[in-house]
C-alpha cells in the first residue's frame, strides 16, 4: 500500500515536530548505543526513516514515542551489524527495558537539561575545561593524560569525580526547584 | 521531570567505571556481562540512566566529530544558563549530514527541507521562523525574495557594486520597476529582464530600465544579450536609447559604450543591430557580428574598427541555495566586495601561470603562480584544466575583523580517488598540492574515500567525515577573522558541511589556491574571492 502524499502543511508540521524532538531522539539513541559514531549514524538513519514515513505523521499522537520506535529499530539494526564488537553493547532484552525507561525519562527532561546547563556554568573553570577537552574527541585520553603527566587511569578517575560532582549538582538543583528554592 | 530520589553511585563505584568504559569503547565482554548483571537491579538501572544521560549530553555538547546532532543551551562560564538562540554560532557543534544517503530516497527539495530544518535549529533560528518560511522559497533552497508586483527585471548578479552617493543601492535579486534608474559608480551588476534580455552594466554608468524590452544608457558601458531564436525575422527584440542614438536589437548580443559627452559606440558580437543616430533625417546603420559603429553628436552613424574593449556578457553567479546557506553565517552577497573573480575564459590551452584574472575580463590584477605544465585555460570547456599535480595560487593575506568567501566550481573528471581542491594556503611551492588550509577537496569518485574539508594544517583537523558528492560542485569556505581564533565554515553547493576554529599563526595564510592531486584531471570554473566587513 502506498503512503499518502503529505501536503506542504503536513510536511511543515512534521519538520517542526522533528526539530522539537531532535535533541531527545539523539539522546535516546546515544543512551542505547554509547558510541558517538554509532549514534550519529543511527540518528541520521532514523531521520531518514522518519522522513520516508512522514505520510503517517498526521495520525501520530505522540511524535517522540513514534520516533523512538524508529530509533530503537535502527539502533538494534546497527548493533546486529556489529558482530565483531558485539561485546560493547548490552543484551537485547536489557536494551528493550532500558529503551522504555530512557524514552520515559527523556520525554520530560527539560528541567534536568536546565540544571545541567546551570551546573556547567557554575563549575570550576579548570574542571570544565578538562571535561570539554576530553569530550571534544580531538585528543585521546592517553594523550591528554601524558600531557598532564598522569596515567590514563588517573585521568579517567578524575573525570569520573568531575562527572559525579556534576550529577550531584544536577540532583541538588532539581531538588531545590521541586521545593521552590534556589539551589 | 525525573525527580525520583536517587543515591548516586560514587565516582569509583563499579557501575560508574563500567558505564564510563562503555562510553569510551573499552568495555570487555566480561565487563559487559557484569554491567548487564548490575542493571537487573532497578536502582542501579536508574543510576545508570542518569550517568548515561550526562555522558550523552556532554558528548553532544562538545564532541567535534558528531554531525547532525542537536544543540542544547551552553552557558557561558560563570553565567546563568543561556538560551539556544542567544548563543553565538561559533560555540555550537558542527553539522554533517550524510547527504548521499538522504538523497537516495528523498527528492532534492526534501533533502534541502530536512537540511534546513536541522541546520536552522543549530543556527538558532526558531522553529516558528522555520515554519513561517516553509512555504516561501527560502526553505526549499531558493533564497530569492518574492518579486515586486509590476516589476519587469531584477538584479541577477553583483560584483562589488558601488552606487552613486545620491542613488538607490540595489542588492542581488532586487526587483526593478519600469523607470528605475541605476547609477553605478564602480563594479558590475547584471540585470535580467523578464522578457529574456540580460544587461551587464559596468560602472561608472547610468542606466534606466524603461520598459519590458527597452532601456536607456546615459553613460557608461553595457553588454546586452537577448535570448530567443536567432535573428532573421527582422523584428526588434530590445531597444536601447543613448543621448546620441537609438540601438535596436534584432536578436543578438552587443556591447555599448557611452562617453561622458554622450557619444555612442556599439560592438556587435552576434546577430544584427540597427544603430540610429539622433539626427534629423538619419537612417539606421545595420551592423552584423564582428562589426562596430559609432554615433557622434549630430553626425550620421558610421562603421568603425571594433574598439579594444572587453565586454562581459554575464557575471558569475553563486548557486541560489549556496547564497541562502551563506546568509545563515552572516554573509550578505549584496554587501560583498569581489577581490578575485576568475571565469577562466581564455584562449585554447593557454597556460595559467603568469596570467591575471583581469586580463580575461575578471577581477584581480595579481598573476597566477602555477605549475608550468598541465595547468591551462581551455576555451573549449570554459575551464581551468589541471592534469598535473600542484597548486595554483594568488597572493592573499586576510585582514583581522573581516569575513571572506572563497568559492570554486570543481569537477574531477578522472583520477579515481584523485581530487581538486580550493582554499587558503601558506605559499608553499606550486608543486606542493596539499594546501595548508583551511581548504576543501572533491574527488573523482568517493566509493573508497569521501571528499573532505580540513581546518589544516594540510589534511589534519578534518571537519566531519566528508561528503560523498561527485560531479560538478561549487565548494565554498567562509573565513571569519574576528578575534584571536578565526573560524572557517565549509559548504558544498548550498549544504553547510561544518565549521572549525583556525589558528591564524599556524595557518599563516598568504595565498588563495586551487589544488590538484596527482594523476587526476580537474576542471575548475568560477573561482571567486570576496570580502565583507563585519
Amino acid at each position: 500500500m502506498s503512503l499518502p502524499t503529505p501536503s506542504d502543511d503536513d510536511s511543515a508540521a512534521f519538520v517542526a515536530e522533528l526539530l522539537r524532538h531532535q535533541r531527545r531522539i539523539y539522546l535516546f539513541i546515544a543512551s542505547l548505543l554509547a558510541s558517538p559514531t554509532d549514534t550519529e549514524d543511527v540518528y541520521q538513519q532514523t531521520c531518514l526513516a522518519l522522513w520516508k514515513k512522514r505520510g503517517q505523521f498526521p495520525e501520530v499522537h505522540d511524535f517522540f514515542a513514534w520516533a523512538c520506535g524508529f530509533a530503537r529499530n535502527e539502533a538494534l539494526h546497527q548493533i546486529r551489524s556489529k558482530s565483531r564488537s558485539r561485546h560493547l553493547y548490552l543484551p537485547d532484552d536489557l536494551l528493550a527495558t532500558l529503551a522504555q525507561e530512557f524514552e520515559r525519562d527523556l520525554a520530560a527532561d527539560d528541567d534536568r537539561l536546565l540544571a545541567l546547563t546551570s551546573c556547567l556554568g557554575r563549575m570550576q573553570t579548570g574542571h570544565r575545561d578538562l571535561l570539554e577537552r576530553c569530550y571534544r574527541g580531538i585528543e585521546t585520553i592517553k594523550d591528554i593524560a601524558a600531557e598532564m603527566s598522569i596515567t590514563p587511569a588517573a585521568l579517567t578517575m578524575r573525570l569520573q569525580r568531575i562527572r559525579h560532582a556534576l550529577l550531584k549538582c544536577i540532583e541538588a538543583a532539581l531538588a531545590a526547584a521541586a521545593s521552590g528554592r534556589s539551589p | 521531570m525525573v525527580t525520583a530520589p536517587l543515591t548516586l553511585p560514587g565516582p569509583d563505584s563499579e557501575l560508574s567505571r563500567l558505564t564510563t568504559a562503555q562510553f569510551e569503547g573499552s568495555l570487555t565482554a566480561a565487563d559487559r556481562d557484569r554491567l548487564a548483571a548490575l542493571l537487573l537491579d532497578p536502582a542501579d538501572r536508574a543510576s545508570y540512566r542518569r550517568i548515561v544521560w550526562l555522558h550523552a549530553n556532554l558528548t553532544r555538547i562538545w564532541c567535534q566529530d558528531l554531525g547532525g546532532m542537536p544543540w542544547i543551551p551552553q552557558p557561558a562560564r560563570d553565567e546563568p544558563a543561556a538560551s539556544a538562540a542567544a548563543a553565538p554560532a561559533h560555540q555550537r557543534p558542527r553539522v554533517t549530514i550524510h547527504w548521499d544517503r538522504l538523497r537516495e530516497t528523498a527528492s532534492r527539495a526534501a533533502v534541502l527541507l530536512i537540511a534546513i530544518a536541522m541546520g536552522a535549529s543549530l543556527l538558532g533560528i526558531g522553529i516558528m521562523a522555520l515554519i513561517a518560511s516553509f512555504s516561501s522559497p527560502v526553505a526549499t533552497g531558493n533564497p530569492r525574495p518574492p518579486r515586486v508586483a509590476g516589476s519587469i527585471a531584477e538584479i541577477a548578479a553583483v560584483e562589488s557594486p558601488e552606487w552613486a552617493t545620491d542613488a538607490e543601492p540595489f542588492g542581488i535579486w532586487a526587483s526593478l520597476m519600469p523607470g528605475t534608474t541605476l547609477a553605478l559608480d564602480r563594479g558590475r551588476v547584471e540585470l535580467a529582464y523578464d522578457s529574456g534580455a540580460t544587461v551587464v552594466l559596468e560602472g561608472p554608468a547610468v542606466f534606466t530600465v524603461a520598459a519590458a524590452t527597452s532601456a536607456a544608457l546615459d553613460r557608461g558601458k553595457a553588454t546586452i544579450t537577448v535570448a530567443g531564436p536567432g535573428p532573421g525575422d527582422g523584428q526588434p527584440r530590445f531597444t536601447l536609447h543613448t543621448p546620441s542614438a537609438t540601438i535596436t536589437d534584432l536578436g543578438t548580443s552587443f556591447g555599448v559604450l557611452v562617453s561622458a559627452a554622450g557619444e555612442t559606440s556599439v560592438s556587435v558580437f552576434d546577430g544584427l543591430v540597427d544603430l540610429l543616430p539622433r539626427v534629423d533625417g538619419a537612417v539606421p546603420l545595420r551592423l552584423t557580428a564582428g562589426e562596430a559603429g559609432d554615433a557622434l553628436a549630430k553626425q550620421p552613424a558610421r562603421k568603425v574598427i571594433p574598439p579594444q574593449q572587453r565586454f562581459e556578457r554575464s557575471l558569475p553567479k553563486a548557486p541560489p541555495d549556496l547564497l541562502a546557506a551563506l546568509v545563515s553565517d552572516g554573509w550578505n552577497e549584496a554587501r560583498a566586495t569581489v577581490l578575485v573573480s576568475e571565469s577562466f575564459a581564455g584562449t585554447n590551452a593557454s597556460p595559467l601561470v603568469g596570467s591575471q584574472p583581469a586580463a580575461r575580463g575578471g577581477i584581480g590584477d595579481e598573476a597566477w603562480r602555477a605549475p608550468r605544465e598541465g595547468w591551462s585555460v581551455d576555451s573549449a570547456t570554459g575551464a581551468l584544466v589541471a592534469t598535473t599535480h600542484g597548486t595554483a595560487t594568488l597572493p592573499f593575506v586576510p585582514q583581522p575583523g573581516h569575513r571572506y568567501r572563497i568559492s570554486a566550481t570543481i569537477h574531477a573528471t578522472s583520477g579515481g580517488i584523485g581530487w581538486g581542491g580550493v582554499g587558503f594556503t601558506n605559499g608553499a611551492g606550486v608543486a606542493n598540492y596539499i594546501p595548508n588550509g583551511p581548504w576543501l577537496r572533491q574527488r573523482h569518485h568517493t566509493d573508497v574515500q569521501p571528499n573532505g574539508a580540513f581546518a589544516g594544517p594540510g589534511e589534519t583537523n578534518a571537519v566531519g567525515r566528508g561528503d560523498t558528492l561527485t560531479g560538478e560542485q561549487t565548494r565554498t569556505i567562509l573565513l571569519d577573522t574576528k578575534g584571536p581564533q578565526w573560524r572557517a565554515v565549509f559548504f558544498v553547493d548550498g549544504i553547510r558541511l561544518g565549521e572549525a576554529g583556525i589558528n591564524p599563526q599556524s595557518a599563516a595564510i598568504s595565498h588563495v589556491c586551487l589544488a590538484a592531486f596527482p594523476n587526476s584531471r580537474i576542471e575548475f570554473r568560477h573561482f571567486l574571492v570576496a570580502t565583507m566587513p563585519r
